[in-house]
């Protein structure tokens, strides 16, 4: 089983004194499942940036794909970056560009072969009711929606892996399981993917692996 | 998508290139109003000086060896630039001028007395100077009355002082308010441009297409500003120069260094969110 992620032994504090995690190890294979779960202030988003190479662990490494994250150049990680989809606590959409323009740049900017035609696009904001948003900028539709949209455009890219920072936070019932429903799909597919949540119950239910932070462990 | 990133900029760039102008335009407004204004009452009061006399009119009984003896001694005197004598015919003459009659015809005779009319040295025309004078001329048996403006010469001053002291409040305010002005500009750019470099770089743009994109930004902000600014700014020195005295100091180029200043700090702050790393991007605060 080839191994797409590896956290090895990483350890990381915004303080010196006061670590979020103290050598924390995981691996995820090429296109398994890991939801990360853990309550409040338990080190989430921070494992995300982490992956994500936003920040530098104080120790240990990160790995994807066999390479380290923190050793990565600029255009290594911006390639690394161009094949994954990310749905990140901050907004990561162009602000004055509409939603639809928005996919399109993230779909020209994906490093992926395959790209998908309109209609493919117009039927995943369909499933969420944002195609007559879709000419709107971002900033004019509610959190959830604008998750939403983030979702869209990164599972438009087709991403090697998919990073999902607690989809549970913005999202309503209905919506959670039908975007959940469209990542399980692209995971079928052959997408890795990297969740985090507060409320791990409705990811055990589709058959994914939960890991408790802190202390993961594959 | 270089060029479509490029011209989807130009909206934002052209908001931030006229708010930089507007910043600097109004700055730029209210420090020339304040300088100007001091500029031309000093300037109106030193020409107004320099056309002021003192005038010293003498006994009628003064020879004219005692005339010249007077004009000698106030010729000597520290701050005096020239001094005319007077004859009553021609203090009469300019009397008729001002009135519209002959004085003469109506008493019978010319009371006017030999006078000297006494002009001063640019800077020596002020109220101590003249009061000095003034007091050592009347202890002259020569002399009958000495007469210069000394009220409105006090007022003039005082207005004078006023101005320069409030034009130097006005400046000074300028330059702190000019300052938070283009710091709170320099970061609302800065701050602007790193949200859409992250985003950017979270969509796996690579490093030289970013680049790319901001330096042809940078460009274009920069060119049409330069244009932008010279235009505003002569066509401003054109309309200015029909109602204010020309200050030297403030040529075309002055000004128009006085708007590139922001737009300067525009194309650096899109230089600094250009080459920030990402990683440093999120360093600020936990949020775990």
């Amino acid at each position: 089983m080839r191994i797409y992620l590896e956290v090895a032994n990483v350890t990381f504090g915004y303080h010196p004194e006061q670590p979020v995690f103290s050598n924390l190890e995981f691996s995820l294979p090429v296109g398994g499942v890991a939801v990360v779960a853990g309550p409040v202030g338990s080190g989430k988003t921070t494992l995300v940036r982490l992956v994500a190479g936003l920040l530098n662990p104080d120790s240990g490494e990160i790995g994807v794909s066999g390479k380290s994250v923190s050793e990565m150049n600029a255009t290594e990680r911006a390639r690394m970056l161009s094949g994954w989809g990310m749905i990140l606590e901050r907004t990561t959409y162009l602000a004055d560009r509409s939603v639809r323009d928005n996919i399109s740049a993230s779909v020209r900017l994906s490093s992926s072969r395959i790209r998908p035609d309109r209609s493919e696009v117009d039927s995943m904001l369909m499933q969420f009711g944002l195609v007559e948003k879709a000419g709107r900028i971002p900033g004019a539709l509610s959190k959830g929606e604008q998750k939403l949209v983030q979702l869209v455009m990164a599972c438009a890219r087709n991403p090697a892996f998919l990073l999902w920072d607690d989809p549970d936070s913005a999202l309503d019932e209905t919506h959670l399981g039908v975007a959940l429903e469209l990542v399980r799909r692209k995971n079928l597919a052959g997408t890795t993917l990297l969740i985090t949540s507060t409320r791990p119950e409705k990811y055990r239910e589709l058959g994914w692996d939960i890991y408790d932070l802190p202390g993961v462990k594959a | 998508m270089i060029l479509g990133e490029f011209w989807r900029g130009l909206k934002s760039g052209v908001v931030e290139l006229l708010s930089a102008l507007i910043a600097a335009g109004l700055l730029f407004a209210l420090g020339d109003c304040a300088v100007l204004a001091t500029m031309n009452l000093t300037m109106f009061s030193s020409e107004l000086k320099s056309e002021s006399a003192l005038e010293v009119f003498l006994i009628d009984e003064i020879t004219e060896s005692g005339i010249d003896s007077i004009a000698a001694y106030v010729s000597s005197l520290s701050g005096v630039s020239e001094v005319s004598i007077k004859d009553p015919e021609a203090a009469m003459t300019e009397m008729s001028a001002i009135l519209g009659s002959d004085l003469t015809d109506i008493l019978g005779f010319n009371p006017l007395p030999y006078s000297l009319e006494v002009r001063f040295e640019p800077g020596s025309y002020d109220a101590g100077n003249l009061n000095r004078i003034s007091s050592e001329l009347a202890l002259r048996d020569e002399v009958m009355e000495v007469q210069y403006a000394s009220e409105w010469l006090d007022n003039l001053e005082r207005l004078t002082d006023t101005s320069v002291a409030l034009s130097g409040v006005l400046l000074a305010l300028v330059a702190i308010s000019s300052l938070f002005i283009f710091v709170s500009l320099h970061r609302h750019i800065s701050e602007r441009r790193r949200d859409i470099v992250l985003n950017l770089r979270l969509l796996g743009i690579s490093p030289w297409k970013l680049r790319t994109i901001s330096v042809m930004r940078a460009l274009f902000v920069g060119i049409v500003a330069g244009a932008v600014g010279i235009g505003v700014t002569m066509l401003l020195w054109k309309l200015c120069c029909e109602y204010v005295v020309t200050v030297p100091f403030l040529t075309p180029e002055l000004i128009a260094l006085v708007i590139a200043v922001p737009v300067v700090l525009a194309l650096i702050s899109l230089l600094i969110s250009a080459g920030r790393s990402q990683s440093n991007t999120f360093a600020s605060g936990p949020s775990t």
